[in-house]
């Protein structure tokens, strides 16, 4: 018994070991031009092919030297947009933009929907969501604030159909009577957020252009259109990405 | 041997199993490769993937002197994987932080305690397990593979 109680032993001491004399093998340095990785690393590549040598990164760390000179200095504000509105990855305590109480929902001063302690709709009326009513901000989405990103329509928010990459996803378009602006409608991704808001209110997406729809002006001034049901009457709606509720849009 | 020290070492034993089954030290396997627009890449093992839900993801390489940052993004979830589109990326290096001029980009995790299925693909990821691609403006590659070492509310 006592034989087994020191074998174990040893092997807890091993298993503790084993990974920090992995670490000091790997050496932290780029294999440049198809080095083999180190065998910590072995499942998760094969060798990548050979190419002439990279120089070296000037004393280790990462050699993205080019992407460095072409870049910006940051002046050691990183992270941060143009704006000042620090995002974050995956949380969810961190739900809004700007550090105010505010969530600002599409661009420019369009849409100003409150949250917190401010809010102020006016007579404006909110489309409580069927399926998430009451939930915290961004309950519909396990509490994983979301933002939008500026490289895709609606930043994502329907889908990851990048911007310019392709027409033929145009699903009817839209005169935003705000601006007078010819708005494109596309064609919502069955996996986005935008599609879990359409499930959630049992809406269906249309071609936007004939009356009597559902208009809905998600984020970054991109918008939908859903045939009217016995949740949601056709007009006009501003969407709430933090609560995924419908407001009705304020008349202009 | 008195009956008192058998309890003893099974005792001792019982809590060294329980220990080697539970320990999960930081193993650091992540692999960062890099593709420059010259055609040169760089393979960089070992390096250590810590994630702080709702602030950023590190990249550290394995010799601590280079951290990528990713610290802004838009995420939703896949099933039980969450994705994120990549919008910021900084590179601290050398005691200086530097904004990269990111193109687009990536990032598949799997926080749940089960291996999960890339949705219309044939890869899988198992608990912890992160997935990174991204693009720079001036065309250079990043990829990633690893799990999650470090992991903080």
């Amino acid at each position: 018994m006592r034989a087994l109680a020191l074998l174990l032993v040893a092997a807890l001491a091993l298993s503790v070991a084993a990974p920090a004399a992995a670490q000091r093998r790997g050496g932290g340095g780029a294999r440049a031009g198809g080095a083999r990785p180190a065998p910590a690393a072995r499942p998760a590549s094969r060798p990548a092919p050979a190419t002439r040598p990279a120089p070296s990164g000037g004393g280790g760390g990462f050699n993205l030297n080019r992407d460095v000179a072409a870049s910006r200095p940051t002046g050691g504000n990183v992270g941060n947009r143009p704006g000042g509105d620090r995002a974050n990855i995956g949380g969810g305590d961190r739900t809004n933009i700007g550090g105010g109480d505010r969530t600002n929902i599409g661009s420019g001063n369009r849409t100003n929907i409150g949250s917190g302690n401010t809010i102020n709709r006016g007579n404006r009326t909110v489309v409580a969501n069927p399926v998430y009513p009451g939930a915290p901000a961004w309950g519909w989405n396990r509490g994983v604030a979301w933002y939008p990103s500026s490289y895709y329509w609606g930043g994502g928010f329907w889908g990851s159909l990048a911007i310019g990459v392709t027409s033929a996803a145009v699903f009817g378009a839209i005169v935003n009577t705000e601006n007078n602006e010819k708005v494109e409608s596309r064609e919502v991704d069955p996996n986005s957020p935008g599609a879990t808001f359409l499930s959630n209110y049992q809406l269906r997406q249309v071609e936007c252009g004939p009356p009597n729809l559902v208009v809905v002006w998600g984020p970054e001034n991109s918008v939908i259109c859903a045939a009217p049901n016995h949740l949601v009457s056709a007009g006009e709606y501003d969407l709430d990405t933090a609560q995924l509720t419908l407001v009705t849009r304020a008349a202009t | 041997m008195r009956p008192i020290f058998r309890v003893a070492a099974a005792r001792i034993a019982f809590a060294a199993a329980v220990l080697c089954a539970t320990i999960s030290p930081a193993t650091a396997q992540g692999v960062v490769k890099v593709l420059q627009n010259d055609g040169s890449n760089q393979v960089y093992n070992n390096v250590v993937i810590d994630y702080k839900k709702g602030i950023e993801l590190r990249i550290t390489t394995a010799d601590k002197k280079g951290t990528l940052i990713i610290d802004n993004a838009a995420c939703s979830y896949v099933g039980e994987i969450i994705r994120c589109t990549v919008s910021s990326l900084s590179l601290r290096q050398g005691g200086v932080m530097q904004r990269l001029d990111l193109e687009r980009g990536t990032i598949y995790a799997n926080l749940s305690s089960k291996r999960q299925q890339l949705p219309l693909t044939s890869q899988s990821l198992d608990p912890r397990g992160i997935l990174l691609a991204l693009r720079t403006k001036i065309g250079t590659y990043l990829t990633m593979t690893g799990a999650i070492d470090s992991q903080a509310s």
